[in-house]
């Protein structure tokens, strides 16, 4: 039972990796080199958030920290504070999973949402302390707008045609403690 | 039983919080690396797209088709529209032709009358472009040549008409063009019937700043801007643009390259001039062999 349940765990995880390795792809593309005024959502971090608290098991935090930080290789981005923004704030999720037991979707938009405009704070906060070029307040109002607004699609799309849905009350995880 | 499964998964939750640490740590360190030794960070970023990036090229070709077999197919829309537009150009064309070949026959005599000794003309290579930068905070792009092709830092990129920018990064099979309109950009440029000099830098948009003109009543809207070959990085008189004012009477530069369908570009091959580095050497007959060096040394002892 265990066992079938890891390879399901496994399965999840490169369809994960798959996922923001598509995302990346998309990035790169050299669709137009004109500058876009408006930034791309950040799809994955929606995603991180959904999986962790339906299955924290599938997001392990060493699998966020190679995803985000090949991210910021790939795409210029200074290396490794926005990885390290995303694990602080997926860190702190993780301690209150709990609260979301229930399901309450506008409370969890809402959790996201902040917690995305904190990720977004603490990001800006290190860049312009280390006198890095920092990304404006306009960009970021539009980068937080776009990430969450398309969040309660993200969710439709993983509970009713991927099927991962919380666990229920009093379910086991892998290791037999309770999920 | 149950207490040592219990104490298991203490253990292994304790574990997991010093590796998330040393995670965070190491992420630190990275973090200061590449803001401390920015240069030899940025080398190693080139080095590991240099890898991965050209094996992705079977999966970027298509989708990059795609995208723009959609763009032309818009594009059918207005064919007609097109089309007339393009005939009024060439009209156009065709009387700014004459007026070039003139010019350069007279251009050509002129030259003849006075002897006069050009530099060698630029050669280029061309290059695909592979990636673009990703972010909508830096203007760049990733090209398939590198140090293979003999590519060198610094050199200027162009399309077929206009500066584009610079090469930063070359890594083995292919190197980051930093475009004019990225942020970080900075460009010597000279203003051209008044000969001003300024400095175009970019600000993530299409229209680049022109700072530092130290006499901006002498431009018009419209005059020709050229690199001025300043700081010896560029060649001097490749086209950048022209100047345009905005509502707030700033000058800035309409690009004459064209970003919204860049596929190939230019990498111009320029060796700047040797620097002077030996000023107080004695001008004499050539010595049967050079051993200036060693008495200098051992003077100095």
């Amino acid at each position: 039972m265990s066992r079938i349940k890891y390879h399901r765990i496994i399965l999840w995880r490169l369809v994960l990796l798959l996922f923001a390795a598509s995302i990346m792809f998309f990035n790169l593309i050299p669709f137009t080199l004109a500058p876009t005024a408006l930034p791309m959502p950040d799809i994955l971090f929606c995603v991180t958030y959904a999986l962790i608290i339906r299955r924290p098991e599938v997001v392990p935090f060493w699998l966020i920290f190679l995803i985000f930080f090949s991210f910021d290789i790939f795409l210029t981005r200074p290396l490794g504070v926005w990885t390290a923004c995303v694990l602080v704030s997926t860190e702190v999720l993780r301690a209150n999973r709990d609260a979301f037991m229930e399901n309450l979707f506008p409370f969890e938009w809402f959790y996201l949402s902040l917690m995305f405009l904190i990720t977004l704070l603490l990001n800006k906060i290190i860049l312009t302390v280390a006198f890095t070029p920092a990304p404006t307040f306009a960009n970021m109002a539009w980068e937080f707008i776009f990430t969450v607004l398309p969040y309660p699609l993200i969710i439709f799309i993983i509970t009713y045609i991927l099927r991962i849905k919380k666990p229920a009350l009093g379910a086991f995880g892998v290791k037999g403690h309770k999920a | 039983m149950a207490e040592q499964k219990s104490q298991d998964y203490n253990f292994g939750r304790s574990i997991r919080r010093v590796l998330f640490g040393l995670t965070l740590f190491f992420l630190f360190l990275t973090f200061l690396f590449w803001r401390i030794d920015n240069p030899r960070a940025e080398q190693m970023r080139v080095a590991i797209l240099d890898k991965v990036i050209p094996n992705m090229e079977w999966a970027m070709e298509p989708i990059t088709h795609i995208s723009r077999i959609v763009d032309d197919f818009q594009s059918y829309g207005r064919i007609y529209e097109q089309n007339q537009e393009l005939r009024r150009e060439l009209q156009q064309m065709k009387a700014w032709r004459e007026a070039a070949i003139q010019l350069e026959q007279e251009k050509a005599r002129l030259l003849d009358l006075n002897n006069v000794k050009l530099p060698p003309k630029l050669s280029f290579i061309s290059g695909v472009v592979m990636t673009d930068s990703g972010s909508p905070f830096r203007q760049s792009a990733l090209i398939n040549l590198g140090e293979h092709d003999g590519i060198v830092d610094g050199w200027a990129a162009m399309d077929g008409l206009g500066l584009l920018g610079r090469i930063s990064g070359v890594g083995e099979n292919s190197s980051r063009v930093i475009f004019l309109i990225d942020s970080n950009s900075r460009i010597p440029v000279v203003i051209k019937p008044s000969n001003q000099t300024a400095i175009l830098s970019g600000d993530n948009t299409l229209l680049p700043v022109l700072d530092f003109i130290e006499n901006p009543n002498l431009i018009q809207p419209g005059d020709r801007i050229l690199t001025s070959g300043d700081g010896g990085v560029f060649p001097p008189d490749l086209l950048v643009g022209q100047a345009v004012l905005t509502s707030d009477n700033n000058f800035r530069t309409r690009l004459a390259a064209d970003y919204k369908r860049l596929e190939f570009m230019r990498i111009i091959r320029h060796s700047p001039g040797l620097p002077i580095s030996d000023p107080t050497r004695l001008i004499g007959p050539v010595l049967p062999f050079d051993n200036t060096t060693d008495q200098d040394v051992a003077a100095d002892e």
